[in-house]
């Protein structure tokens, strides 16, 4: 897990003061290091590699017009999430939101162990479950298909390692609703893949793994 | 096995996946876990899960040709 060092808030105070070559250097040695996790959080909110990339420069730009803001020592990974959280949710999903399927999608019920116990395939379950013969594609694909509520929470939570608190503050909710979300996402997740895993026959009707 | 108590755990098994229970949580939780054979395999089952989707979603790599345009719109606040 990440650390939960506290993530500061972010002001923006324009014109603070004037950038400098110094302060380029010192920013692109810490910040775009994280580029690649900035990318991957990025594509998992707008799902869409043309967004995804200007939902990315425009989070390093405004970070970097905050710069001064940020505290040393304070985590730089939580303050550039809460930045390109805050971007989507306020530009790109007000145009792009499609309608929330949370209820007819919700697997609240749905129980992965009972699901293994009932194939039999429980014992070596820790080590390998069925899920895993699936591809990479498969996963974020599954992943990109839960409604928007449950992939945010689920994404930050498990992709990127963010804790309870952390997601609440860049989600703008309370703790108990980002563990609702992530136990409901967690479990549409696994409904999707398990029931993937079904259609592909790794797991058969007869209760055994094939 | 003791049903209150596995029920317990399952209410609480997120939390303790995700290192977000308090101390008397964990004392009750590690006590049951040491002795119901189920709710450890069920533990196992959902850390496998987490762990599974973590080490398949996160190898994106940020392509070079928005590296480039990041770098020439920092470059021009300056």
């Amino acid at each position: 897990m990440t650390s939960s060092r506290p993530v500061p808030p972010i002001v923006q105070k324009p014109e603070a003061r004037k950038l400098s070559a110094e302060d380029l250097r010192r920013f692109e040695d810490e910040a775009l290091p994280l580029a690649n996790a900035l990318y991957g959080g990025a594509l998992r909110m707008t799902r869409n590699p043309a967004d995804a990339a200007d939902l990315v420069q425009e989070t390093f730009l405004r970070a970097f017009r905050s710069w001064g803001q940020f505290k040393e020592g304070t985590n730089l990974k939580a303050w550039l999430y809460r930045i390109l959280t805050n971007l989507y949710i306020s530009s790109y999903r007000v145009k792009k939101r499609g309608p929330q399927l949370v209820s007819a999608n919700d697997a609240g019920d749905f129980d992965l162990y009972q699901s293994l116990v009932d194939q039999n395939h429980v014992s070596e379950s820790a080590e390998s479950i069925v899920i895993d013969s699936l591809g990479d594609d498969d996963i974020k694909k599954a992943l990109a298909d839960l409604p928007e509520d449950f992939r945010m929470a689920v994404s930050l939570a498990d992709v990127d390692g963010f804790s309870y608190r952390e997601i609440a503050d860049m989600l703008g909710i309370p703790i108990g609703t980002v563990m609702s979300r992530l136990h409901r996402g967690r479990k549409a997740l696994q409904k999707a893949l398990w029931g993937l895993a079904e259609q592909r026959g790794l797991v058969g009707q007869g209760g055994k793994l094939r | 096995m003791n049903d209150a108590h596995c029920q317990k755990l399952v209410g609480s098994l997120y939390q303790l996946l995700d290192g977000e229970v308090t101390e008397d949580q964990v004392q009750f939780l590690s006590d049951h876990l040491a002795e119901c054979g189920p709710c450890l395999e069920r533990l196992g089952v959902e850390m496998h899960f987490t762990l599974l989707v973590r080490s398949r979603c996160q190898n994106t790599t940020c392509p070079d040709e928005v590296m480039h345009s990041i770098k020439t719109a920092l470059q021009a606040e300056i």
